[in-house]
């Protein structure tokens, strides 16, 4: 018996939900990662289950190159943590806001 | 095909080795550093010369790349801003003390990014050169990571750029279900039914226009827009300002020329024309309260994306032809306009504000007239490039029977002049202040803003040269 694909749209839907929430919600650096992550591994979820719909390999595919990208992508914005927690001496992202209009 | 794939990239190859060229040349041969801003300069040149040398031969690497007149088109604007961003770079990293040979790498490789998003004809590989700019463009962002704002700058565009990545991906994931394929040009004929309705391919299309729209800091996704720009480095602000935009348009036209036989075209313009009169009255009313140049011009170019999404509501060839010709002149009048704010020498964590300019037009001539000439290109004044810009896009609107939309544009750019013009209010009838700020005029940024000052101008009076090209690209486009 197989599981339709509706189900795991839904759940991918949910995740992406969630981590987007993450996203916004959060105001610890590492936490907001993490979000993005969440989201970005629910869009994975979503291309694999329509690559089995289809019964071709590009969303396969796509997923390996998000996975390297999200992994570029974490990289760079812990470095950026580093930096602004030598700043700040914390990384609540609540103290970034020297600019506002 | 009698030419090879690997001979039609080779600007990109170019860009990509040299930059990984100078980012080891800092470490190796640090002695080299006052001589990687040319040595960057002289790569996009021969990058340039490369491009216009190598015959079009349309569809390359199995479909993937589409090496088109679009693409030579938009790669050659590209490489322009480049250029001049590479020069501009010089002296403001040489007096903030990062001239790094990373800065020069990290500007190159954010290039290719920009340059293979505009030639590609499938979702991966416009995801894998919009991240290649995006991740570019966050170091580069938080490059003077001494810097309170510069970090925060960087800390912003990362988190808005990987959120607006993330649901660019879901909609193409929709857009995968919908049509079973990642290649734009083999999406179905319009009368082949789609397997899951057509909800699903109109939902991954409005992720994939929001994901697109968070890197147009078009209007409902625009909040990162000032914050990013006042923070950033200046040469990277004006980088920042024309090249993914340019490229995310480019993106979006090919994306809307692809799949428009299969959406519902009437909601789809509706939604397109809504955002673009969002954009314009934001942009153009938020303008008015600023004070700080970077960030006015941030709401400026908000607006002025609203003008060039006007074009590709008309669509057809005459609505992308100018949104072809607006990219170049916005190119031209931003990076003259952050030309000569980067020559603000006082520290990069002060307000660079408009009120700073006052009496500098008999000061500083030179740097002044060109802020100047931007100032009134931006605000769309003949003989100026921004006027014929604007006059094509409002042209294609009202060729398509949008002319409510041609008329909300002009009167968006009448309540621009305003504070446009109050820029050169400022330089030029205002005295002198006692405590003047401090300014530096080096050769190289002098020599940026003449370049953009000129050829706004020229372009102005003769704008048939750009607007033939333009042409040319857009008749590439499938409709």
């Amino acid at each position: 018996m197989t599981v339709p694909t509706n189900y795991f749209i839904l759940l991918a839907t949910a995740l992406f939900a969630i981590g987007a929430a993450g996203v916004l919600l959060r105001r610890n650096g590492i936490s907001i990662l993490l979000g993005i992550e969440i989201m970005l591994n629910a869009v994975n979820l979503a291309l694999a289950t329509f690559a089995r719909q289809h019964g071709n390999l590009d969303g396969q595919v796509l997923v390996f190159f998000v996975m390297a990208v999200a992994a570029a992508e974490v990289a760079v914005g812990l470095a950026l943590l580093v930096a602004i927690f030598r700043r700040h001496r914390s990384i609540d992202v609540d103290r970034l806001n020297v600019m506002r209009w | 095909m009698p030419i090879n794939d690997l001979a039609t990239i080779l600007p990109e190859l170019l860009l990509v080795l040299v930059g990984a060229l100078l980012a080891l040349a800092d470490s190796l041969a640090p002695s080299l550093r006052p001589r990687f801003a040319l040595l960057a300069a002289v790569a996009v040149a021969g990058a340039t010369v490369l491009r216009w040398a190598i015959p079009l031969p349309g569809r390359v690497w199995g479909g993937v790349l589409l090496v088109d007149p679009m693409a030579r088109f938009v790669d050659s604007y590209i490489l322009a801003a480049l250029f001049l961003c590479a020069l501009l770079a010089e002296p403001y990293l040489a007096r903030t003390g990062a001239r790094f040979g990373e800065f020069y790498a990290l500007l190159l490789w954010a290039g290719v990014g920009a340059m293979v998003m505009a030639k590609s004809d499938n979702l991966l590989v416009i995801f894998v050169g919009l991240e290649l700019l995006s991740i570019s463009l966050y170091a580069l962002n938080a490059f003077h990571t001494g810097n309170v704002l510069s970090l925060e700058a960087g800390w912003k565009y990362l988190v808005v750029g990987g959120f607006s990545a993330a649901v660019l991906l879901f909609g193409v994931a929709l857009l995968y279900g919908a049509t079973g394929t990642l290649s734009l040009a083999s999406t179905p004929a319009p009368s082949a039914p789609l397997a899951s309705g057509g909800s699903l391919l109109l939902t991954g299309l409005g992720l994939v226009f929001a994901g697109l729209a968070f890197k147009l800091a078009l209007a409902p996704f625009h909040a990162w827009a000032p914050d990013v720009y006042q923070g950033s480095p200046t040469p990277v602000t004006a980088f920042l300002s024309v090249v993914p935009k340019g490229a995310a348009l480019v993106v979006l036209a090919r994306l809307v020329a692809a799949l428009l036989p299969l959406a519902a075209l009437p909601r789809w313009t509706g939604l397109l024309a809504a955002v673009a009169v969002l954009s314009m009255t934001l942009g153009n009313l938020v303008a008015i309260a600023q004070r700080d140049l970077k960030r006015m011009l941030a709401y400026s170019g908000i607006a002025h994306m609203g003008y060039a999404l006007v074009g590709l509501v008309a669509f057809g060839q005459d609505g992308v032809a100018a949104v072809l010709v607006y990219l170049a002149a916005y190119t031209l009048m931003n990076i003259a306009a952050f030309a000569v704010v980067s020559a603000f020498s006082e520290g990069e964590e002060e307000p660079h504000l408009i009120t700073d300019l006052a009496g500098q037009g008999w000061v500083r001539p030179g740097l002044s007239f060109a802020l100047a000439v931007a100032m009134f290109s931006l605000a769309g004044i003949p003989p100026t490039v921004g006027f014929a810009a604007k006059f094509l896009v409002f042209r294609a609107a009202v060729l398509n029977d949008l002319v409510w939309l041609a008329v909300v544009g002009v009167l968006n750019s009448l309540v621009s002049v305003f504070f446009y013009v109050r820029v050169v209010y400022y330089l030029y009838m205002r005295p002198l202040p006692k405590r003047q700020p401090q300014f530096s005029e080096p050769v190289l940024v002098r020599l940026v803003a003449g370049l953009c000052a000129v050829g706004i101008f020229l372009l102005g009076l003769l704008p048939g040269i750009v607007l033939a090209g333009a042409e040319v690209a857009a008749r590439t486009l499938p409709r």
